[in-house]
């Protein structure tokens, strides 16, 4: 079943005093199916944060429409898109955005609170997923006292609490160690097996490779897929990297023929 | 050729951090010039050269004492929120080369450049609103206005080198401070993860019976002189407390509230509780200092305002008349009354004459005056304590009032009038020793003497219906007095009367006063002494005189009371509205950041915009509550010292405070409003 439709999005930002424009999405599409676990890559600049920030309902397109489970987001009513948010979708960011004045059990609460869920049954939620997470014995610290992976597993579990449709998740390696990092893959791996759909927006190659499916970015449009098939990850880590490769001379050889195009024409 | 580099540095540093910069000069400016209008002021001729110019001068001597006390600890202040922003500045600065040597040479720039700028602005203004200054402290003495210009080179070298030593102190500070600490700290200090707030219950139980103990005092006291010197100590106890309580008890409040499950996980309490245990933290000093500035502005207006409002009325009732003349025996009777009465007007006929002036609008009564303890409606001999449970009585009779204040009343012998100073007499029967009386109804109109009115005791005085009635009183009390060994009552003549010259001019010179003043002293201790006095040894005799010349100090000592007053109020409210200012910036940066994150984890705009905005009002408004709630329990303490300052009008005391808090109230709801925009400023900056 198709959990998320993005179809021909186009964002122009412009600046504020009405001047120059800056196309960062041109026109992208694609679907997400649920229980997939999809990787969107890009350079920096190619577009993949505004995507993102689009498909969390933080930003609105110029043009085109985004569509959760049947519901198209440009139709929701601007009080209710908070709720939204909160109750089918979960969030992980590269800089963790923990908030410092909350325990590790309180940031997990969040949004839980902010839904007016009753304490015992949050504990209840909390228990298996701080487990599955080992988390359970930092409970009571606070964030500036754990170290980075602690953080961002942190994080991942009050994404994971409110059992959204689907884990938007951007460069949630960037932040980290590679130790980490892989630890953390592993952990988005997991929950994907047990039916979670993960969108995850990154530039890292092996982030990427833990993937089912990659998408590549460039110059905001989808430029090519990936899928994993029956590869392994040490396979799918050289395909990507053969496709960026690609991507990178494709350019190369269109600006090439342009440059040519452009030579004749004089 | 490095000055040059280091003066231009600093140059641009002072430019670039403006939003931080332009508060700190602008208290410094403030400081230094208020400085210098009280110390100019405090060595100008003018006012020295006025009748209480010595003890004005004095008076502001001691607020120059204060300013500079403040001048310190404000300066301090204001320059640690200065370096707190600027450190990751100078951790690059180290980074990219200069080493801690050349950044201390830096900051020795800016400091030298503040400094200058500061001390020329300040006594640029200073010199301005001095003269300003000088016009309304000397309308505020009852003087008149002189408009030289003049230029205190004393007030100008003092104030230089007061905040040239000052501005020393902070650099030294702060060199040692960029010592301390190394260049990867400097870089990071103002991310550094805020440490988690931890409740300490015994400073927080400290703080709790630190403030009731003040309070307690407060409401305890009941001597206007004990008052003045409890005072002191019951500020110290409430500052103490205010701070501690601030610092401390809120944030073992919340983390009691954060313990129950119940009430924390609730969506309206979940976030509010723990950031504002953040904030607290945080600011708690900041507020309490706030609060206890708002608090001393408040006593200082409220108080000095109500006794140089009151100085009019006190001067009235405490002066009825230009002179007043009391001749007071003990141990005696009826025919000594008598004699005394006739000795002291033929007395004061005869030094009248001598100065050529003549009495007018004379009050003329025999009394019978004592201290004694009223216990129920029975009054029992008593001796002056100052405390407001001995009270001050004084018998006169029907015949007395009804000529002096043109009535009519008619009494029977077991009835009398009374009339209350301080204390109002409403039982229907009233009794000294054996003599019982009913209370007929108020002696309205009674003018006392002005020895009782200025009497910080309260005051009663009894109408009786004639003389020998009076005389009984007299002689109960007294032999109750020598029972109880408590002092005598007194039976005296008193006389009070304006002076008119020949023409029928009031005489009101101050030293034409206090002249014919000295002649009935000198007249009675040649002339008349022994026709009362020589012959009965066990005859006490107290004779005095009194003139309302006498009140010029008053006027003019509780102008400059109100003065002070009024230039420290603005300092202190000044001082507060620059520390709101840093905080509102400070709570900006740190708000910053949640607001992101609250907004990503599915918080409406408008819903973190709402806890937000609470959270900060809430803040904001806890030091003006604390400082109403002081204020409240200073208000008997405040009431009672100004009875030792002959000012016995509570109402009035009532109103002005109430004034001086509503209009304090609306200066710090404006300048929330107006410092809250630095606040949105920084926030909405994106």
């Amino acid at each position: 079943m198709t959990i998320l439709e993005v179809s021909n999005v186009k964002k122009i930002y412009t600046t504020r005093f009405g001047g120059a424009k800056v196309q960062a999405l041109s026109n992208v599409s694609f679907t997400v199916e649920e229980g997939e676990f999809v990787a969107i890559m890009g350079e920096s600049g190619s577009g993949k944060t505004t995507l993102l920030n689009i498909i969390a309902s933080l930003d609105k397109p110029t043009s085109g429409e985004v569509t959760l489970k049947g519901m198209t987001l440009s139709r929701i009513r601007e009080k209710d898109i908070a709720a939204f948010r909160r109750e089918h979708l979960g969030f992980v960011f590269q800089d963790f955005n923990l908030m410092d004045n909350f325990s590790v059990m309180d940031n997990i609460f969040l949004p839980l609170v902010l839904s007016g869920k009753k304490y015992p049954e949050m504990r209840e939620r909390l228990k298996p997923i701080a487990e599955g997470l080992g988390i359970s014995d930092i409970m009571k610290k606070y964030p500036y006292e754990i170290s980075g992976g602690q953080k961002q597993r942190t994080a991942v579990a009050r994404a994971v609490i409110t059992n959204p449709e689907l884990i938007l998740a951007d460069e949630p390696t960037g932040a980290l160690d590679s130790k980490s990092a892989d630890e953390l893959l592993d952990i988005f791996r997991q929950i994907n097996k047990s039916g979670q759909t993960i969108l995850m927006v990154t530039h890292s190659n092996k982030a990427a490779s833990k993937a089912g499916r990659v998408l590549f970015i460039k110059d905001g449009e989808v430029f090519h897929q990936l899928y994993r098939g029956t590869c392994t990850d040490e396979e799918m880590f050289s395909r990507i990297s053969d496709t960026l490769t690609m991507v990178d001379a494709g350019i190369e050889a269109k600006r090439v023929r342009e440059a040519e195009n452009g030579g004749e024409r004089q | 050729m490095k000055g040059g580099l280091f003066a231009r540095l600093a140059l641009t540093n002072i430019r670039k951090n403006r939003k931080i910069y332009a508060p700190y000069i602008f208290a410094c400016v403030g400081t230094v010039m208020m400085f210098y209008i009280i110390a100019s002021l405090s060595y100008d001729p003018d006012v020295l050269n006025f009748y209480c110019g010595g003890s004005v001068s004095v008076i502001l001597k001691l607020g120059s004492i204060v300013i500079g006390l403040f001048a310190v600890i404000f300066l301090f202040y204001t320059s640690s929120f200065l370096m707190k922003r600027r450190k990751t500045e100078l951790g690059l600065y180290n980074v990219l080369g200069l080493g801690k040597r050349h950044i201390a040479g830096v900051l020795a720039w800016e400091t030298i450049i503040v400094w200058a700028e500061s001390t020329v602005l300040g006594l640029v203004s200073g010199l301005v609103f001095g003269k300003l200054a000088q016009v309304a402290l000397l309308r505020m003495m009852g003087g008149g206005i002189n408009y030289d210009f003049s230029i205190s080179l004393k007030a100008i070298i003092l104030t230089a080198a007061l905040f040239a030593g000052i501005f020393g102190v902070i650099y030294v500070k702060s060199v040692i401070e960029i010592y301390r600490v190394n260049t990867i700290d400097l870089l990071y200090s103002s991310k550094k993860g805020e440490k988690k707030p931890r409740a300490n219950y015994v400073l927080a139980v400290a703080g709790v019976a630190s403030l009731a103990a003040g309070y307690y005092i407060a409401l305890a006291v009941k001597n206007p002189l004990e008052a003045i010197t409890f005072f002191f100590f019951a500020v110290i106890l409430v500052i103490a407390g205010t701070y501690m309580c601030m610092i401390s008890g809120s944030v073992a409040l919340l983390s009691v509230l954060k313990k129950n499950n119940n009430y924390y996980y609730k969506t309206n309490h979940f976030i509010s509780t723990s950031s504002m245990m953040f904030r607290m933290k945080k600011h708690g000093a900041g507020l309490a200092s706030i609060c206890i500035l708002a608090t001393m502005v408040l006593v200082m207006i409220s108080s000095t305002a109500c006794l140089y409002i009151g100085a009019d009325k006190a001067i009235e009732t405490n002066f009825p008349r230009d002179l007043e003349v009391t001749c007071r025996t003990f141990g005696s009777d009826g025919d000594t009354l008598h004699a005394v009465s006739e000795d002291i007007d033929r007395l004061i006929a005869d030094a009248l004459k001598d100065e050529q002036v003549k009495p007018a609008g004379e009050i003329t009564y025999s009394l019978c005056d004592f201290y004694a303890k009223p216990e129920g409606t029975n009054f029992t001999c008593a001796a002056f304590n100052g405390n407001t449970d001995v009270t001050a009585v004084t018998v006169i009779t029907a015949d007395d009032y009804n000529r002096n204040f043109g009535k009519k009343a008619l009494l029977d012998t077991d009835q009398v009038l009374v009339y209350g100073k301080g204390i109002s007499y409403d039982k229907a029967v009233i009794s000294f020793g054996e003599k019982k009386f009913k209370v007929a109804g108020n002696a309205d109109d009674l003018v006392m003497c002005g020895e009782d009115a200025a009497n910080m005791s309260d005051c009663l005085y009894i109408v009786t219906a004639d003389e020998d009635v009076l005389l009984g009183i007299y002689h109960e009390m007294d032999k109750e007095a020598e029972i109880t060994g408590f002092p005598r009552p007194g039976l005296a003549a008193y006389r009070a009367f304006d002076v008119t010259s020949g023409s029928g001019e009031r005489i009101l010179e101050p030293d034409r006063l206090h002249e014919i003043q000295d002649r009935i002293f000198t007249v009675k201790s040649d002339d008349y002494e022994g026709t009362y006095g020589k012959d009965s040894e066990h005859m006490g005799l107290d004779f005095s005189v009194r003139s309302r010349a006498d009140s010029g100090d008053v006027y003019g000592l509780y102008g400059g009371l109100f003065f002070l007053g009024i230039l420290l109020s603005i300092l202190f409210m000044g001082a507060a509205v620059i520390i709101m200012y840093y905080k509102q910036v400070i709570e900006g940066y740190d708000d910053k950041d949640r607001f992101d994150i609250m907004q990503k984890v599915g918080m409406s705009r408008q819903e973190v915009k709402k806890t937000i905005n609470s959270q900060v009002l809430t803040v904001f408004f806890i030091p003006l509550l604390g400082a109403g709630v002081h204020m409240a329990f200073a208000f008997p303490i405040i009431a009672l010292m100004l009875r030792a300052f002959m000012i016995s009008n509570t109402s009035l005391l009532m109103v002005i405070t109430l004034i001086s808090f509503a209009a304090f109230a609306l200066f710090y709801v404006a300048s929330y409003l107006i410092t809250s925009r630095a606040y949105y400023k920084v926030v909405a900056d994106r």
